[in-house]
């Protein structure tokens, strides 16, 4: 079912709860993935994806259709993620501990992530950036989408999101190497 | 960058997780909301305490006002000595002596030395159970 149907299905009588089981089974991988790879930690990912399908439920009797459906719920989830980082920034800065230290340290006892030397350092590379420059790297790298969608998620300009990725990879290749 | 990483998902889920997510977030959805509270609501078990404590409160200050009525100023009952013993405020071991069990010696000696002035009556009968011999003793005159 294409997103115009579940739309259609989401604004009939009594159809609701249906056409929302439909959206979750359309779009949890994709944003439970898009939320994880920032967030690294699945209950951490649980919680905010289970956010985003509460405030998608609750809004949708508002959403206009100026955006396409699927881009509306990558904006709320990458916005939740994004507050969420950044009160997790700002609670380990006045907790002083070392959050991106550790990060390599959690990957490497979290039962939930199968990767390597490689793919640990890359995500520890990835936990330095700042969270929008991060969403926005995850966004282009991982999900592959176009810098017009992303620039759409984010409310930003096409230029402003291509710097934003550049600046990113730059920093990430730059701590790669600097750790080869 | 190694494309391989871009393209292998190093991050597994729990078990059966994401048709355990529908089931959850159906329940959400179709869990009606709780109706929104108003003010008027939210200060009520408030204004309800405050009443009942001054209700309560109330009700302290009738049984005091009551109970005031019924209590006498022991300075102001006809025998202020027995009403200031029984309430606590004077405490004498002449008083205790004359009512249980009387011992002469301190008797006289209360008799003659206490500073509280004695009923009219009370003292008489002290007076009737000392001796000459007695008083002679106290003041060492013999």
């Amino acid at each position: 079912m294409d997103d115009r149907e579940i739309l259609a299905a989401l604004r009939e009588e009594g159809n609701e709860n249906y056409a929302f089981n439909l959206l979750v089974r359309k779009y949890s991988q994709r944003l439970y993935w898009h939320i994880r790879r920032a967030v690294l930690d699945h209950d951490e990912a649980d919680d905010l994806l289970q956010n985003t399908f509460i405030k998608a439920w609750k809004n949708l009797p508002y959403f206009r259709e100026e955006s396409r459906l699927y881009t509306w719920l990558y904006r709320i989830a990458t916005n939740e993620t994004i507050n969420f980082l950044k009160s997790k920034r700002l609670r380990t800065m006045l907790s002083m501990s070392g959050y991106e230290s550790s990060i390599a340290d959690r990957l490497a006892s979290d039962p939930y992530f199968t990767g390597d030397e490689i793919s640990r350092r890359l995500y520890q590379a990835i936990s330095k950036l700042p969270p929008r420059q991060k969403m926005i790297f995850n966004m282009r790298y991982f999900d592959e989408l176009k810098f017009t969608e992303i620039a759409e998620i984010l409310n930003r300009s096409v230029g402003a999101v291509k710097a934003s990725y550049h600046h990113a990879y730059t920093k990430i290749q730059g701590f790669l190497n600097e750790n080869d | 960058m190694n494309e391989d990483i871009r393209h292998n998902n190093p991050f597994t889920v729990p078990e059966g997780y994401f048709s355990e997510l529908e089931d959850r977030l159906r329940e959400i959805a179709v869990t009606p909301e709780p109706e929104h509270v108003g003010w008027l609501a939210k200060v009520k078990p408030a204004v309800m305490l405050t009443l009942m404590f001054g209700v309560i409160a109330g009700f302290g200050w009738i049984v005091s006002r009551i109970t005031g009525l019924l209590y006498t100023d022991p300075m102001e009952s006809e025998d202020p000595i027995t009403a200031m013993i029984e309430e606590g405020w004077l405490e004498s071991s002449f008083i205790y002596a004359y009512s249980d069990e009387i011992d002469v010696d301190e008797a006289l000696v209360n008799s003659l030395e206490n500073t509280v002035t004695m009923d009219e009556d009370l003292s008489e009968d002290i007076e009737a159970l000392l001796t000459e011999e007695d008083i002679i003793r106290y003041y060492n005159l013999d």
